[in-house]
């Protein structure tokens, strides 16, 4: 394998990585910003490893893309963690709007993982580094909190009748 | 009068409570392997309280979806993102050219030390006491023979 393929295929997780990025960090430069120096973090910490993906072409391991986007994505999740601490005020604007963004860090980042990028709940306590446990509250409050944002009873009865499904 | 009581007894059947609802929240996240999983799945055949409250929080989250976003990428800004990365490698040496360039001037290097400690150990004590050891024994053996 050679390592303009991986660039490529780095380049090709953009779009899935900025969706990730800006909902931890709903800033769009904040968030292009963070993906850019997650594959900057990526990169050092994997030099080695890269380096003898260019020169071991096919001898590398089967699923070395598929860690590799998963290492990303962590990264993502730690860096933003750290910002989202630094840039918590001025994002109070977005999440003073409610809905989605208004919920606790990790459990946005859970739901999200979740429900649209469609990890399995091992990969997504990789990511997060969380437990079983602590995956599964943070999914079930903000699913509780989300079920909340339904806009008034009647969409309720509507459910509960079967009718949105 | 009928009516109202019909409506009383339907209202406590729904306030009954089971010790397992909370738990059979976390149906929608569980792997169907997981031992739980099965546990929960039983259960919740059997009790009432649970189906219902389960089917309602199912279909309420399924609805709640829509807030979750998807966001998409500007265009702009993913080329960006590529020129980015794509100066990232070129600063890094990761192109497959200085990967190549980098062994090849590291096995030089270590064939020039290799060379340089050869060159060190024959000028080194140890060589030069048994040169002179294996010279006397040259002229030994000469006056000998």
């Amino acid at each position: 394998m050679k390592t303009e393929e991986l660039q490529k295929y780095i380049q090709n997780l953009s779009p899935e990585l900025y969706s990730f990025s800006y909902v931890l960090i709903p800033d769009d430069l904040q968030a292009s910003q963070l993906m850019i120096d997650c594959v900057q973090s990526f990169l050092i910490q994997k030099k080695a490893l890269v380096e003898k993906m260019g020169l071991s072409k096919n001898k590398i391991l089967k699923n070395l893309l598929e860690d590799t986007r998963l290492s990303i994505f962590k990264i993502v999740f730690e860096l933003s963690r750290k910002r989202y601490q630094q840039l918590k005020i001025s994002l109070s604007d977005v999440e003073g709007i409610g809905g989605f963004y208004s919920l606790d860090f990790d459990e946005k980042a859970i739901l999200y993982l979740k429900e649209k990028a469609g990890f399995e709940l091992e990969t997504i306590e990789f990511i997060t580094s969380t437990t079983r446990t602590e995956t599964l509250a943070f999914l079930y409050s903000a699913r509780i909190k989300m079920t909340r944002l339904m806009p008034n009873q009647d969409f309720q009865n509507q459910i509960q009748s079967g009718g949105i499904a | 009068m009928d009516r109202s009581i019909q409506k009383l007894i339907k209202n406590k059947s729904l306030m009954k409570n089971c010790i397992h609802t909370k738990n059979i929240y976390s149906l929608l996240d569980l792997p169907k392997k997981d031992e739980t999983y099965k546990k929960m799945t039983k259960h919740l055949e059997s009790c009432e309280v649970c189906g219902r409250e389960f089917k309602l929080f199912q279909l309420k989250s399924a609805a709640a979806q829509v807030f979750i976003p998807k966001v998409i990428m500007d265009r702009d800004l993913k080329q960006s993102f590529e020129r980015e990365v794509s100066e990232l490698f070129k600063v890094m040496n990761l192109n497959n050219r200085e990967i190549l360039k980098n062994n090849v001037r590291s096995g030089f290097s270590i064939l020039d030390n290799m060379g340089i400690s050869f060159l060190q150990n024959l000028y080194s004590r140890t060589m030069v006491k048994s040169y002179f050891f294996a010279f006397a024994i040259f002229l030994v053996l000469k006056f000998l023979l």
